[in-house]
Order: C-alpha cells, then sequence, then structure tokens
C-alpha cells in the first residue's frame, strides 16, 4: 500500500511541478514591440493570440517625431522583436533601442525588423542635400497606406514571428494567408479577382495601368464602371496638399463597380 | 369491250401522263427555285455568320493585342521601374556607399555668439571678452559602430572666448559597450560607457554648449562644476532598476568610476578616483506629461595628500507635450539644485568672475554651499521659444556670498538644424566685478552632416 501511496505522491508532484511550466510554455507570447500603430495591427492580423504588441507611437502622433523616453526604453527592455516601418522614418528607434538595453534587437540582429523591406521605393530625391529641407533620404516612407504595400509588410512581419517562434510557423501562414484575402477581397472584390486574378491585379495596381485596363475591359458585355477616383489623374500633378506624396494617392487609383 | 376500255383506259393514262408530265416539271422547277433561294438565304446567314466570327475574332484579337500590350507595358514598366530603382537603392550609396558605410556618421556644429555688456570682463588669460562677437565653438561628431559589441563616439571641440584664440579638445571619446560576448543578455539593460564623457550629474552637465536651452551654463553648473560643466575620464554603467508595478514608469540609475579632478568643488589634478551616482525615475501621465525626478551624487575620497569631497544634486523636469500638436506647442519647466556639506576654499571659480572681494565671511565647518537654477520655457509655434532661466548661488569657497541672475531668451528655428537666439542676463552677486552686470546676447547654431542624437527632452 505504500508504494502505491508512494507512487501515487510522486506522481501528483511531478504533474504539479511541471504543471507550471507546461502552463508558461503554453503562455509564453512572442513580445513584439512595434515603432507605428499600424505595424501592432498588422502584427495582430499575422500573430494573432500568439503575439503580445504593443506601438510606442500614438495613432494621432507624428511618426516623425516621437520622444524617445526612458518609459519607451523599459517597454522596450523584453521584446523578443522590434518592428519599424524602415526608410528612414522613425529616426528616434535606434535611441529607443539602444536605450533599452535590449541585446536582441540592436539594430542587425535578428529580432529587429524592417517591415519596409521589399518595398521599392518611391520619390528618393535625386540630390541629397538639406537645401531641399527635410527629406526623407531613402525615399518616401509611407508605405503601409497602400494596402498592397501593407500586405508586404504584413508579410515580413510574418517571416520575422516565424523565425522567433517556429512552432507556430503553420498558424502564423494561415492567418497571414486569411489577412491577405480580406485585404483582396475588400481591395478588388471577389468577382475581379475571379476575374483577373490577384496577381495581375496586384501587377496592374503597382503600375498605375488598372484603370485603363478595367475601363477597356468587359465582362459578359458588362464594361466596368468607375465609380470615383481617390486622387483625380488629370489634377494629380497639381495637387499641392501634403497627401500628394502618400502611395495611396497615386493618380489612378480608382475605385470600380459593374 | 375490252379492247376499247383497254384502249380508253390507256388513253386516259396517256392524257393523264401527259397532262401530268408538265406538272411534274412545273413542281420541280419550283422546288429547285426554293431550293436555291434557301441555299442563297443560307449563304448569306453563313455569310453574315462568317463576317461576324471575323467581326468577333477582330475584337477579340483587338482585346487581347490590348491585353498582351498592356501585360508587356506592365512587365516593360515594372522592368523599367525595377531598372529606375536600381539606381535609386544604388542611390542609397549616395547617403551610405559601401565605403562610406564603415566610415563614422560625422556632424559639425558652429555656435556663433555675439555679445553687448555694460562691465568689462576678463576670463582666466587676461584677455577681455565683453562686448563682441565670437565663434564660440566648433565641434565634430563622429560615431559608427565598431563592431557587434559596441558603438564609439568622438566630440572633439574648438574652443574661444574671443580674440581669436582656440584650443583644441577632446570634449567626449569614448565606447558604449552593448553587450558581451560571454553574456547573450546584459543583467538589467546594462550599458557601459568607457572613455572621456560628460558624467551623469543632474540633468544639463549631459548637454553640450549647443544643446543648452539658454547661451551659457547656469550659475550653479559654474560654481560647482566649471564653466564648460563637468567632463572626465572613467567608466559608466547605467541599468534599469524595474517598476514591474507601474509600465508607465522607468527607473534607472548610473554608475560611474571617475579620474578625480578637473572639477570646479574638486579641481586637484593629483587627486584618486572619484565616484558619482545619478538616480532618475521617468513618469508619463496621459501620454503628453512626462515628469523625471533625479538624485545625483559625486564622492572623491580623500588621498594622495588631497581632502575628500563631495557635493549632491536633485534635478527635476515636467514636460508636456501633446500628441497631435506637439510639433507646436510644448512646454518646459526643470531645474536643478545642488549643495555641498562644506566650503572649498581651494575650489576654481568661473574664467569670467574674478575673486575681488575680501573673504569676510568666510565660516568654514558652519555654511554650506547651496544653489538653484530653474527654467520655463513656453513654445509659441512650430519654430519660436521662449523662456527664462533663474539662478542662485552661493559660492563655494564663501558660503556668505551669493551670486543671482535672471536671463529671458527667445528661439527660433529656422530649421531642425539652424537656430538663432537672442537673450539677456542680468547679475546681481556679491562679487563686485560681476554685480549689475547686464548682457544682451545673440546666438547663431547650425548643423551639417548627419544629426547626432540628443537626450530626449533637449530644448523642445
Amino acid at each position: 500500500m505504500k508504494p502505491k501511496i508512494s507512487l501515487v505522491i510522486l506522481f501528483a508532484l511531478a504533474v504539479l511541478h511541471l504543471a507550471p511550466a507546461v502552463a508558461i510554455a503554453q503562455e509564453r507570447k512572442v513580445k513584439v514591440v512595434c515603432t507605428l500603430p499600424t505595424l501592432k495591427a498588422l502584427t495582430e492580423e499575422v500573430g494573432g493570440n500568439r503575439v503580445d504588441v504593443i506601438a510606442l507611437a500614438k495613432g494621432d502622433q507624428d511618426p516623425h517625431f516621437v520622444t524617445p523616453t526612458p518609459v519607451l526604453m523599459q517597454k522596450t527592455r523584453q521584446a523578443d522583436l522590434f518592428i519599424e516601418n524602415g526608410f528612414s522614418l522613425e529616426l528616434w528607434a535606434d535611441q529607443v533601442a539602444n536605450g533599452s538595453g535590449n541585446t536582441k534587437i540592436f539594430r542587425g540582429t535578428p529580432g529587429r525588423i524592417v517591415a519596409g523591406n521589399g518595398v521599392a521605393a518611391m520619390e528618393i530625391p535625386a540630390v541629397l542635400t538639406r537645401e531641399m529641407g527635410d527629406i526623407h533620404p531613402q525615399g518616401n516612407p509611407h508605405v503601409w497606406l497602400d494596402p498592397l504595400l501593407a500586405k508586404v509588410e504584413a508579410g515580413n512581419i510574418a517571416e520575422a514571428l516565424k523565425s522567433a517562434d517556429p512552432t507556430g510557423a503553420s498558424f502564423y501562414d494561415s492567418r497571414k494567408a486569411d489577412f491577405f484575402r480580406r485585404i483582396d477581397n475588400a481591395l478588388f472584390g471577389p468577382e475581379l479577382l475571379k476575374l483577373v486574378g490577384i496577381q495581375k491585379l496586384t501587377r496592374l495596381a503597382w503600375s498605375k495601368e488598372l484603370h485603363p485596363f478595367l475601363q477597356s475591359n468587359k465582362v459578359d458585355g458588362q464594361p466596368f464602371t468607375a465609380c470615383g477616383l481617390i486622387s483625380p489623374a488629370s489634377s494629380a500633378s497639381s495637387w499641392s496638399g501634403p497627401l500628394r506624396s502618400d502611395p495611396a494617392f497615386r493618380p489612378g487609383r480608382s475605385i470600380f463597380s459593374r | 369491250m375490252n379492247l376499247i376500255r383497254k384502249g380508253i383506259f390507256s388513253y386516259a393514262i396517256c392524257c393523264a401522263w401527259l397532262l401530268s408530265v408538265p406538272q411534274v416539271s412545273h413542281a420541280q422547277v419550283s422546288e429547285l427555285e426554293s431550293l436555291k433561294a434557301l441555299v442563297e438565304n443560307m449563304q448569306q446567314t453563313l455569310q453574315k455568320a462568317l463576317s461576324r466570327i471575323d467581326q468577333l475574332e477582330k475584337e477579340k484579337a483587338a482585346n487581347s493585342g490590348k491585353i498582351e500590350r498592356l501585360e508587356q507595358e506592365v512587365a516593360s514598366r515594372a522592368e523599367q521601374e525595377t531598372a529606375s530603382t536600381q539606381p535609386a537603392q544604388a542611390a542609397q550609396p549616395v547617403v551610405q556607399t559601401s565605403l562610406g558605410a564603415l566610415n563614422p556618421a560625422i556632424s559639425v556644429i558652429g555656435n556663433f555668439v555675439g555679445r553687448v555688456d555694460n562691465r568689462k570682463i576678463v576670463n582666466s588669460d587676461g584677455d577681455r571678452i565683453d562686448s563682441r562677437v565670437n565663434l564660440r565653438e566648433a565641434e565634430i561628431d563622429m560615431r559608427a559602430p565598431v563592431d557587434p559589441y559596441a558603438d564609439a563616439v568622438l566630440i572633439a571641440s574648438l574652443e574661444s572666448e574671443g580674440g581669436g584664440k582656440f584650443s583644441a579638445a577632446i570634449e567626449e571619446g569614448y565606447v558604449n559597450i552593448k553587450k558581451l560576448p560571454f553574456l547573450d543578455e546584459p543583467p538589467l539593460g546594462l550599458k557601459l560607457k568607457v572613455g572621456r564623457f560628460r558624467p551623469a550629474f543632474g540633468m544639463f552637465n549631459i548637454l553640450h554648449t549647443h544643446d543648452l536651452p539658454t547661451t551659457f551654463r547656469s550659475l550653479l553648473t559654474e560654481e560647482f562644476m566649471g564653466e564648460d560643466g563637468f567632463i572626465q575620464n572613467g567608466l559608466s554603467g547605467n541599468f534599469f532598476i524595474p517598476t514591474p508595478w507601474d509600465t508607465e514608469s522607468s527607473l534607472d540609475a548610473t554608475m560611474e568610476v571617475l579620474t578625480g579632478g578637473d572639477l570646479a568643488i574638486a579641481p586637484e589634478t593629483k587627486s584618486r578616483m572619484s565616484y558619482l551616482g545619478h538616480l532618475r525615475w521617468f513618469r508619463t501621465f496621459q501620454d503628453v506629461h512626462n515628469v523625471s525626478l533625479g538624485w545625483s551624487s559625486y564622492v572623491r575620497p580623500a588621498g594622495n595628500g588631497v581632502g575628500s569631497a563631495d557635493f549632491h544634486g536633485v534635478d527635476f523636469l515636467y514636460r508636456w507635450k501633446p500628441i497631435r500638436q506637439g510639433e507646436w506647442k510644448s512646454f518646459l519647466f526643470g531645474g536643478e539644485a545642488m549643495f555641498a556639506r562644506r566650503t572649498y576654499p581651494g575650489a576654481s571659480e568661473p574664467s569670467d568672475v574674478e575673486r575681488a572681494i575680501t573673504l569676510k565671511n568666510l565660516s568654514p565647518g558652519r555654511a554650506k554651499p547651496f544653489g538653484v537654477s530653474l527654467f520655463g520655457q513656453w513654445q509659441f509655434n512650430q519654430r519660436t521659444y521662449g523662456g527664462v532661466r533663474g539662478d542662485y548661488t552661493k559660492t563655494l569657497f564663501d558660503p556668505g556670498l551669493s551670486r543671482r541672475s535672471v536671463t529671458p531668451y527667445l528661439s527660433y528655428y529656422l530649421s531642425e538644424f539652424l537656430r538663432a537666439r537672442i537673450s539677456y542676463e542680468h547679475r546681481w552677486s556679491d562679487l563686485f566685478t560681476e554685480n549689475n552686470r547686464n548682457t544682451f546676447l545673440f546666438e547663431l547654431n547650425w548643423i551639417f552632416g548627419s544629426h547626432p542624437p540628443e537626450p530626449f527632452w533637449v530644448n523642445k
């Protein structure tokens, strides 16, 4: 009887000993610090409940001029991943990352992610001089304003999460695919996606040919009708507002219906 | 009869046949005609169908040609874009070439000061420095990663008090050791700094002259540390003290081991090592209100025939910077207070102050040097900042003597890299050489090259 009781106690102790470890392993989330709320949103879309993510900048804050306070450094100290947009937008990011003393997120380490990697730079100044005022030497950094480029950023984030958390690779892939599908549907509509295909639509959109392509083609004898343009192509050159340089306001980006 | 019947029958048959033959031929002709018409009709229909097919094929060909043309155009444009981004991304090397990538980021800072004084001012070399214009400082800031473990900073300065004489100095030259090969994760986010640097005493000492909110350092800093503040060789470690109960606050400590001397309160160069500690608590309230509180202590033990020295300080800063309007409106209110536990008759004094007074009130052992400096600054718009600083300090060599000043100023940023400032300073002092001194100042500060990082609150 005694050996049985001992075994039961031993087993119970083992379970009690292992249970917290299992619980911790299950609850261990990838800690992600993003510079911008948009990147946080993308990370949450891809990472779901496997990530614990915060953004350093506020949604209504100018991302160029975030103050690298000690509190931001403290919040960044335990991060597994530090995700920034890139294109020299967050010049304050290095100060936060270095000030945190977190070696996992120093520039050049696997934990430091530039979400804009792979996005072709636009509007790179031909001449880099302060005579031009406050310039972005690496081109227009506001890439997330274009949903198609936001997909590129989400893809980079997914790859980073897969590296940081290999056991969740399929989870991140499926969430990324679902996110992409939702973006594509919202952007083009399921009918157009079926007819033309996302790859061709993406190419046409990036090359600003989507509008003429849809105008010159009919499906079942019915033409596509432009409901409106986000930025009229004819007046784009005279656009003088602050959004002129944003990719989402490229001339020719249109909303179509049938 | 039968024959007749047969004949009649035959006749009838023949007649019928004869009568029927033309009808048959007539029916055959109409059928042929109808067939012919039908064929013609079919031919026309076929012709129409063929022409429709041709038309449709032409349309299809035209459309597919258009699609192909569009696809070709897209492909060619993509190639062109790729080609055009190649030089553009290769143009990044304009910012950082493959060779430039290994060189440090360099910034040059120029600081020009013009002043008008109502009294004569003489520096430590005996040169008059009142009422003149002067390139006060030219500073070269270089910084780059050394390797994966450390970043290096070198700041060389050429300084002048006037008269065209410049003195060269290494204002700062240190390496920041970010991590160690045998320690993947430094405890508490420890960061080490080794070399020559501005010790972390108080809030203003770590700032370079051109980063100050006012043209000159406070009387307090001059009195306890020196005209240019405190710069020393040594080792510095900064680390966080966890505050898990409050995620919106930060507590960090800096511990430094420094060479003794080169400090107004302890100028003896033959002194031994000294020690400095700084504790800072920082909190953000409602995203827009920042509060920082700090405590600093400097201790130099006795040794090598030199007595001990120590002084301490508290610093605080309140900053209001709204999220949306933060680049247009902000408010700063801060200050420092320093004190020592005894007098320092051997203390060095600011270069523009002659100790032209009898030490009549010197009372060692009883009085304690003390000083405070307060400043407030309001941002009027994106470019314009106005503020005022008030200083009060007892002298180290005789705490019975005090010095006071008030300095209103107005700073205008033409850009982040070019700043103009006008200010006025009035002094009241028990040192009669500086009592009732009025000084009008104009300062122009410029930076070119890459922009070095600043402390989080500097000026703004």
